[in-house]
């Protein structure tokens, strides 16, 4: 299963990195020698949080680590920042861990089988050719739009020629029949194992992306209710010693609210006087 | 349960409500229609308490959440959020006659929600967050503010196709409404309160998905529907201020918007599967 360990972008300067830990186990070095020159990052999936024997647990991590500097559990929403890099429990799943297979004789004999670990090329017994487990599916699609269930997808790797992909159905044997060819397989046993996905970010720029959306829902909020409003005031004496005074006022949004709040100021204006 | 109790109790008095503003249209008395609203405010109160009863209560079955996580509550608050729009826009604008087209959505939506299974389940580890109640909060209010000008908009195809009959006369049987300059006016205002909303609901969503997963936006069909009503009703407000769009044409983009909106909410659930799977039927 480690093998399956991946890296999505860069060396040792990373931005983003998505890595699956099977349970159990714990992440090697080499894709973890991250966070700069003197720290590394091991990583370990945990069999069950609830249950956990830390005193085991923390065994288990002493062997791999010279000095511990930070230590957590990390779930969904409750992710660990170090040395800026976060990561993440971005998502969680099964898969195969070990896969038995039958091989079938054209007539329906089975003519032997094949223990295949996840991730390994294993010979199929009475030909030469390589077959590994490749890929897996909890809720396969078959071609006609219907269900088939958990489905294993294998590689096989003829002697001669291109490797050929195929799903086998657990639940449903018979499907690799009507393959082409002078055999086909069927799963007889599927071990599952399983994992956790860590997304691991360095994303120094999460302040902009915060300021961003604040600006943006301000500046929304701004166009909506937040309306130019002027008005203007002339008074005027004449030569009988009376005044005279005029308002006026616009707004570009919310006129009708805005006639209203004019009203008011008239109002009281009138009665100042 | 009391909180199932008190939601029954909302459910009814949202269907007194209903009534009485049907009523009010049809025999047009003041008293009428207080009594219309004070019902529909009192279903309100009523929910209120339910909300607040099954909150409490999920914290007595050791559970602890806030009642915003499942098809059921989620429109119950859907129905709260609307009640409480419409009585600001009557006590606002002073639109009572509307009452009796919004009015029969909060019971609807409650007589619905009934269908649906509302024992209080723990929560899956991925809504575990304080992010959950500023985001659904947001969300819903937003929804219901479109549901709200929904409405108004379909009342004013009905007002101009009438004020276009018999242009003079106020004796048409759809007098009653308020003009269509004022539908539109408060179908525009509606959609000014909800859009932000949105736009909070996403952006709040954005930021609980970069904390929960690490990453802001993932393509998932609720999220792709969200930004697809967001857009119906950013051409909307576009339209309006920069090209002067009014009456119509304003009012079918509202139309779709919702029809967008409701497909976001039940469609995506009820249909299409993914990161908010928690609104599904089973």
């Amino acid at each position: 299963m480690k093998r399956r360990l991946r890296r999505k972008q860069g060396e040792r300067r990373y931005k983003r990195m998505f890595v699956i830990v099977a349970e159990g186990t714990v992440t090697e070095q080499e894709y973890f020698a991250l966070l700069n020159e003197e720290s590394i990052v091991r990583v370990k999936c945990l069999k069950n949080t609830k249950n956990l024997p830390p005193q085991q647990a923390l065994k288990h991590v002493r062997e791999y680590v010279r000095k511990e500097v930070i230590r957590k559990t990390i779930r969904v929403n409750d992710p660990m920042t170090f040395d800026g890099v976060t990561f993440y429990q971005s998502s969680y799943g099964a898969l195969p861990d070990q896969v038995i297979i039958d091989v079938v004789k054209k007539g329906g004999s089975v003519t032997g089988s094949v223990t295949i670990p996840f991730g390994r090329k294993v010979d199929i017994p009475g030909v030469s050719d390589k077959v590994e487990v490749t890929d897996y599916q909890e809720n396969f699609h078959l071609k006609n739009g219907e269900e088939g269930g958990r489905a294993v997808g294998v590689t096989i790797y003829p002697v001669k020629g291109e490797p050929m992909e195929r799903w086998l159905l657990v639940d449903h044997p018979e499907y690799d029949q009507t393959q082409d060819g002078n055999q086909s397989y069927r799963v007889k046993d599927l071990q599952m194992k399983k994992y956790t996905g860590l997304q691991v970010n360095k994303d120094p720029g999460e302040i902009l992306v915060w300021l961003g959306s604040l600006l943006l829902i301000t500046g929304i909020m701004i166009a909506f209710f937040l309306s130019h409003k002027k008005l203007w005031i002339s008074i005027r004496t004449d030569n009988k010693e009376k005044s005279e005074l005029k308002i006026g006022g616009t707004a570009n949004k919310n006129r009708n609210a805005f006639g209203i709040e004019m009203e008011q100021i008239i109002q009281d204006l009138k009665e100042i006087s | 349960m009391t909180n199932s109790l008190l939601f029954g109790i909302a459910t009814f008095v949202y269907f007194f409500a209903m009534v009485l503003y049907v009523s009010y249209l049809a025999f047009r008395s003041e008293a009428l229609g207080k009594v219309a609203s004070i019902s529909l405010l009192g279903g309100v109160v009523a929910e209120t308490a339910a909300i607040g009863m099954r909150w409490y209560e999920s914290y007595q079955m050791g559970i602890g959440r806030a009642p915003l996580t499942n098809l059921y509550e989620s429109l119950a608050f859907f129905a709260w959020t609307i009640a409480v729009i419409y009585l600001v826009l009557e006590r606002k604008f002073k639109i009572k006659t509307v009452g009796a087209f919004v009015a029969p959505f909060p019971f609807l939506i409650m007589a619905y929600a009934a269908l649906n299974p509302n024992d209080i389940q723990p929560l899956v580890p991925a809504l575990k967050s304080n992010w959950l109640i500023s985001h659904v909060v947001s969300c819903f209010v937003g929804y219901a503010a479109f549901a709200v000008s929904f409405c108004v908009s379909v009342l004013y195809f009905i007002k101009v196709g009438a004020e276009s009959r018999s242009p003079k006369s106020g004796a048409s049987f759809w007098s009653f409404l308020p003009s269509s300059s004022a539908l539109d006016e408060i179908g525009y205002k509606t959609i000014a309160i909800g859009f932000p909303l949105l736009t909070i609901g996403i952006v709040t969503g954005a930021f609980w998905a970069n904390v929960a997963w690490g990453t802001y936006w993932s393509w998932d069909p609720k999220e792709t529907w969200s930004l697809i009503v967001w857009l119906i009703y950013a051409a909307y407000l576009h339209a309006r201020i920069t090209r002067g769009w009014r009456g119509k044409r304003a009012a079918i983009l509202s139309i779709v918007g919702f029809a967008a909106t409701l497909f976001c909410y039940l469609g995506v659930n009820l249909i299409l599967s993914g990161l908010h799977s928690y609104g599904s039927m089973s």
